[in-house]
C-alpha cells in the first residue's frame, strides 16, 4: 500500500480569519532587520520586511519536515530570531546569522535552522548593481572583512566586490530579538520513488540528489522550444511559468520535483534584456496547473544579436518594440543568471522546491540551465536534471 | 447606518496562505484592498530599493480593476487570488 502523503497542510497555511485593516497587521514581534550596503565610498540601507525572508522561513520548515521533526497533518509555525552577534552598535546588533525556529502546532520548537548573513548576499549585490548601473555590476566574491565607519557602518561585513570592481560590502543589522510567531507553509507531498522515476528517464548533465532530484517532462521541453521560437522571432525576452508536481522519497529522504508543463506569460513589457511578468499573467497558470505550490519560473536570455536575427517588420511580433541595436546580454557562450534574476527568485518564488530556468539563446544553439535552492537557502546552478520520456518508449 | 460588507476569502498565487475576512466594506477600493491583503498574506510591500511593489487581485481568470469598489467588482463569498508582478533581467537594472 502506498504511504500517505507527507506534509502538514493540504492546501497551505490558513491564517486566522480577521478583518483586514491597516490597524491589524501581521504579528511581527520586535525584530527589525536592515542590510547596510557599502558601495565604494557610498552607503545605502535595505529595510528588510519579514516578507522578504519568506524563503528562509519555508526552507526551515521543509528541512524539519524532511527530517521527521514536523509530523503529518500538522500546522507549522516559525519565527525569525537574531542569531550570532558579532558586534553591537548602540541598540543595533550586527549579526553573523539568523535563526529560524520552527514550531509544531503545540508550540514546541522542533527545529532551529541557522542561516548565515551571506544568504542576503544577493540582496546587497542587487542593491549595489542598481546604484552602479549597467557598467558597474559587482560580482559576488569570497566573503571577507570590510573596514567600518561609524554610523551605519558595515564593520565585519561580507565583501561582495570582485577584483577590479567597485568595493561592495554589507552587514546584517537587527534591532530587537525576534519576530512574532508566523504561520508557515509546509506542502503536502506525494510519496514518490526517485529510483522508479530514474528508471524511466535519461540524465542531462549530472543531476544532483543531495536533497532534491529534478525531472523534466516532455511537455516542458516543448514549452521551452516555444519560448525559444518566440524569443528568436521577436528579439525580446519571453517569460513563463512551469507547473511542477512535488513529492518526497522517504527511502532517500529527498524531495522530488517533476516539471510538468509551461504556461507562457507574454502580456508584460519586454526588451532584449528584460521581461515583466504581470500579476494578471498568473491567471492562466493558476487555472491550468495541476499543482501550483512550487511554481518554477522560466525566461529567455538573448545572447544573439536581435538586430541581425529578427525578420522584417511585416512579420515581427510585436513590431513596435523590437530594438534595432541592443546590447547582447553577454558576449560569451556561457549562460548567466543576473543578480536581479536571483533576487526575483528569492522574493517571488520563495518555495524551496521552486526553481528558475533560463533558456539562453546564442547565435548558434540554445542552452537551458536550471537553478534551484540549496538547503542553505542559496540559489545554485543545478549540475543536471533527468529527462522523462526520453528513453524511446 | 451599518456599513455594507462582504465575506471574502483570499489566497496567494501559490496557495501557500489563505485568509478569510468576514466583513470587507463594499465601498473599499479594490486597489486599497489588494495592498492590505497582500501584506496580510506576507507579500513584501516594497522592493529592496524601497519602491512599492505591484500586486493584482484575480477573480477566476480575470484581474479585478483597482479603481473599482469591492461592491461593484466582486460578489459576497468570492475567493480572490493575490499575485505579484515581477521583472526578470539579463542585465542589471538601469
Amino acid at each position: 500500500m502506498p504511504e500517505p502523503p507527507v506534509g502538514s497542510i493540504a492546501l497551505g497555511a490558513t491564517m486566522p480569519a480577521r478583518t483586514i485593516t491597516p490597524e491589524a497587521p501581521t504579528p511581527r514581534g520586535d525584530l527589525e532587520l536592515t542590510v547596510p550596503v557599502r558601495v565604494g565610498a557610498g552607503m545605502v540601507t535595505i529595510a528588510l520586511e519579514v516578507a522578504h525572508c519568506e524563503w528562509i522561513l519555508r526552507m526551515a520548515a521543509l528541512l524539519a519536515l524532511r527530517d521527521g521533526e514536523l509530523l503529518r497533518s500538522q500546522p507549522a509555525w516559525a519565527r525569525i530570531v537574531a542569531g550570532h552577534v558579532s558586534d553591537v552598535h548602540g541598540a543595533t546588533l550586527c549579526l553573523q546569522s539568523l535563526h529560524v525556529e520552527v514550531s509544531d502546532e503545540e508550540g514546541r520548537v522542533v527545529r532551529v535552522v541557522e542561516f548565515p548573513r551571506d544568504v542576503f548576499t544577493d540582496f546587497a549585490s542587487a542593491r549595489a548593481a542598481g546604484l552602479l548601473g549597467h557598467g558597474g555590476k559587482p560580482t559576488i566574491g569570497t566573503p571577507g572583512h570590510a573596514a567600518g565607519g561609524t554610523t551605519g557602518r558595515v564593520a565585519g561585513g561580507s565583501d561582495v566586490g570582485g577584483s577590479g570592481r567597485p568595493s561592495v560590502a554589507f552587514s546584517l543589522h537587527a534591532e530587537g530579538m525576534a519576530t512574532g510567531r508566523l504561520s508557515v507553509a509546509v506542502p503536502t507531498l506525494a510519496t514518490m520513488s526517485i529510483s522508479d522515476l530514474e528508471a524511466t528517464a535519461t540524465p542531462n548533465g549530472h543531476p544532483a540528489d543531495d536533497w532534491i532530484v529534478t525531472f523534466v517532462g516532455e511537455r516542458v521541453r516543448a514549452g521551452f522550444d516555444e519560448l525559444t521560437r518566440r524569443s528568436r522571432a521577436s528579439g525580446l525576452e519571453v517569460a513563463g511559468r512551469v507547473a511542477a508536481r512535488i513529492g518526497f522519497d522517504p527511502a532517500r529522504r529527498a524531495f522530488v520535483r517533476i516539471l510538468d508543463d509551461v504556461v507562457i506569460a507574454d502580456d508584460g513589457p519586454a526588451t532584449a534584456f528584460s521581461v515583466v511578468s504581470t500579476g494578471r499573467s498568473w491567471a492562466e497558470f493558476i487555472a491550468t496547473a495541476e499543482d501550483r505550490r512550487a511554481p518554477t519560473s522560466v525566461h529567455t536570455h538573448i545572447h544573439f544579436d536581435p538586430a541581425a536575427s529578427v525578420p522584417p517588420p511585416t512579420t515581427m511580433s510585436p513590431p513596435a518594440t523590437v530594438p534595432t541595436a541592443v546590447p547582447k546580454v553577454a558576449p560569451s557562450r556561457e549562460p548567466i543568471i543576473s543578480v536581479d534574476d536571483v533576487l526575483t527568485h528569492l522574493t517571488v518564488f520563495p518555495d524551496p522546491l521552486s526553481a528558475c530556468v533560463i533558456v539562453s539563446l546564442f547565435d548558434e544553439g540554445t542552452e537551458t540551465t536550471l537553478y534551484g535552492y540549496t538547503p542553505g537557502a542559496r540559489l545554485r546552478r543545478e549540475p543536471g536534471y533527468w529527462l522523462l520520456g526520453s528513453q524511446g518508449d | 447606518m451599518q456599513t455594507a460588507t462582504y465575506g471574502l476569502q483570499f489566497e496567494r498565487n501559490d496557495g501557500a496562505y489563505q485568509l478569510s475576512d468576514p466583513a470587507v466594506p463594499t465601498m473599499m477600493s479594490v486597489g486599497d484592498l489588494t495592498d492590505l491583503v497582500a501584506e496580510q498574506l506576507r507579500f513584501p510591500k516594497r522592493d529592496i530599493d524601497g519602491k512599492p511593489l505591484t500586486y493584482s487581485m484575480l477573480r477566476g481568470d480575470s484581474e479585478v480593476a483597482k479603481g473599482t469598489t469591492v461592491g461593484d467588482a466582486v460578489t459576497d463569498g468570492d475567493t480572490l487570488t493575490i499575485c505579484r508582478e515581477y521583472r526578470n533581467a539579463g542585465t542589471p537594472r538601469r
